[in-house]
């Protein structure tokens, strides 16, 4: 078993980034024996989603799919905001360069995208995560969790953070929670998701508990 | 695509008990009235005449409650229910919480539209809410009745549970929709409901009206409806009142009457108890006074506590003299179990997520207590290790409004405006392609 395989292909940083995800699990020597490390993403959605959705009666023409690409993709009742590209960039580094502890994102109603409002050093720990995060405003939030299991091996997990605490605005929570599904989809990499109305929901006891 | 910021979209929510319209934007709908609209027969002399103006108003403004000659019935709506006709039937067009009758919810649109708001619809995009459990067939005859017959720009249809889920701030929750005609219970992930997890009951405002109604009843209070008499201040703070008489009166219009008074006395009195409702313990609470429109005052005791616990324990409905049981068990499940079905029937790896985010909407979840309540039975039923919260906005307008403010927040995003099912569209792609627009 080899339970640092993940970190070893993080860490090489920039020669990683070029490799598909399927090769750099094997580099690890354990080839296809991890899948629980794997930093794939792990979605039980799609199956519900495919379930929920009503097939269309018809199949479309090509012109429709051409001209509906993007709605059909998105979710229900979905905000439309955009992402910047800024955003999966900053992930990308935390990914697999490790230079970020977390990263907070807001939405510029403005611009009508999600983009980068901070990012932290990797050297910061949770509680100025936690800090980070605005009493009384919407956030997400990308949080790199290092921690030592059982057997003493070290490991981390991506936590994406979904943080609209009650004393926010209906307006913004509602931008926020209609926006989430699109913005999370550009991402890619992320473990574990949370949504959180108050501080305890993402104390530290949780994000313990859902790491492993 | 339908574009440009200065959209001015409307939102319109029709629901079992009320009916709820307004500018996508604002904080509170501008327009909230009853969704039961009164109905009077016509009789053969007047087809006639009505065949010609039914033909007429095809081609240019409709006026108000104008009949379909087919329905051969003059319908009145919104405040219109307000004065007693005779022979006016009190009609609703929802059962179960669907759409039945579309020629009534036409109606309300059209009184929303132009008494209400006074605007044009074609000059503006729509935003309706639906009920989670809507079919394919209800969302495209929506969607053909706004385009053909409204002409709106555009139009979008989004569910009641997901605008709640996100008005709340979260993807992902299991939404307890208590309303006026039904409750339903509907788990909302990723901004997708469930269907499977979709549970409904009857049980809910209205029901809980009836058997407030009811129990005053046995207990021999006599609600008079307020057009059955008439009141005058004959000095300061001493009033006269006088019976009247309208033997013309439906038996439907009486019964609307009299829920509105009830429903006023469950609003201002009742609360949930904390713990489930026994007559011997609460047979000593102490009373509650409350006065009636004709003067009379009543003293509510036990039934405080006991009709909101109708909500927890269906059951009980039963010992009150003149309250219909329901023949379906499953129909008649308390709040508690149809959170926990509703839960198990989703995959098992959002159980947990699903039971630490449950929020509480509708017009019957103002009631006092309901969130504690539901928290602690709730804990009770679940899995040893689970967290359960339920979470309802402080405020009470915002619980009852939830789906229409959702509504309205969402209509009014700039990055939303792409999202709309354009005229342009529908025209090209025919009334189905609503299912992949709005899915």
């Amino acid at each position: 078993m080899c339970h640092c395989g993940t970190r070893q292909a993080r860490t090489r940083g920039a020669r990683v980034r070029s490799v598909p995800p399927q090769k750099r699990r094997d580099r690890c020597g354990a080839g296809a024996s991890i899948p629980r490390d794997s930093r794939t993403q792990i979605r039980p959605t799609p199956l519900l989603r495919s379930a929920t959705r009503t097939p269309h009666p018809h199949p479309p023409s090509l012109a429709a799919v051409a001209a509906s690409r993007r709605p059909a993709e998105m979710a229900n009742a979905a905000s439309g905001m955009a992402v910047d590209d800024e955003c999966k960039l900053r992930f990308l580094e935390l990914k697999a360069k490790r230079t970020h502890r977390f990263i907070i994102y807001k939405i510029d109603e403005k611009k009508k995208m999600v983009v980068v409002e901070k990012v932290g050093e990797p050297i910061l720990n949770y509680d100025d995560f936690a800090a980070s995060l605005p009493a009384n405003e919407c956030r997400y939030a990308i949080f790199d969790y290092d921690f030592v299991t059982e057997e003493n091996c070290q490991k981390s997990k991506i936590f994406f953070i979904a943080w609209s605490p009650d004393t926010s605005r209906v307006r913004s929570k509602m931008i926020y929670a209609s926006s989430k599904d699109r913005f999370k989809r550009e991402l890619d990499g992320i473990q574990v998701e949370l949504q959180a109305t108050d501080p305890t929901e993402v104390g530290l006891d949780v994000i313990k508990g859902r790491a492993n | 695509m339908y574009g440009g910021d200065e959209v001015s979209a409307i939102v319109v929510d029709v629901g079992s008990y009320s009916c709820k319209a307004g500018y996508a934007g604002d904080d509170t709908p501008k327009a909230v009235f009853s969704s039961v609209v009164g109905s009077i027969e016509q009789t053969g002399e007047a087809d006639e005449a009505k065949a010609g103006t039914a033909s007429d108003s095809k081609n240019g403004a409709k006026p108000m409650d104008v009949d379909k000659a087919k329905t051969k019935r003059k319908l009145y709506v919104g405040q219109e229910l307000e004065f007693r006709r005779d022979h006016m039937e009190v009609i609703s067009p929802m059962k179960d919480g669907t759409v039945t009758d579309w020629d009534i919810v036409d109606n309300i649109w059209n009184h929303a539209f132009k008494q209400r708001l006074l605007i044009n619809p074609e000059e503006h995009p729509m935003l309706i809410a639906e009920p989670s459990t809507n079919t394919g067939q209800q969302r495209e005859k929506a969607a053909e009745l706004m385009f053909e017959k409204y002409k709106v720009p555009a139009l979008f249809l989004a569910k009641n549970a997901v605008l709640t889920s996100f008005a709340s701030g979260r993807a992902t929750s299991l939404v307890v929709d208590s309303g006026g005609g039904s409750t339903v219970v509907a788990a909302v992930h990723d901004g997708y409901v469930l269907q499977k997890s979709v549970a409904t009951s009857p049980i809910s405002g209205e029901f809980l009206t009836d058997c407030m109604m009811k129990s005053l009843e046995s207990k021999g209070v006599v609600i008079r409806p307020r057009y059955s008499f008439k009141k005058k201040e004959v000095s300061p703070g001493e009033y006269k009142v006088m019976d009247l008489d309208f033997p013309n009166t439906t038996e439907s219009y009486r019964l609307y009457c009299m829920r509105a008074i009830a429903s006023d006395i469950k609003e201002s009195v009742c609360r949930v108890p904390d713990t489930a409702f026994d007559e011997v313990a609460y047979a000593n609470v102490p009373t509650t006074s409350y006065e009636l429109p004709d003067g009379q005052t009543i003293e509510v005791g036990a039934d405080r506590f006991k009709i909101p616990d109708i909500l927890f324990n269906p059951s009980l409905s039963q010992t009150i003299p003149g309250v219909d049981g329901f023949a379906d068990s499953m129909s008649a499940r308390g709040l508690p179990r149809m959170v926990i079905d509703s839960v198990n029937r989703c995959d098992v790896d959002i159980r947990k997520e699903l039971l630490g985010s449950i929020l509480l909407s509708g017009g019957s979840s103002s009631i006092l207590q309901l969130k504690e309540r539901l928290e602690k039975e709730v804990l009770e039923e679940s899995p040893g290790n689970a967290r359960v919260k339920v979470l309802a906005s402080g405020n009470s307008v915002e619980r009852r409004f939830s789906v229409w403010i959702g509504g309205s927040i969402l209509a009014s995003l700039g990055s939303f405006q792409q999202m709309w099912f354009s005229k342009a569209e529908y025209e090209e792609h025919g009334v189905s392609y609503i299912q992949r627009k709005c899915p």
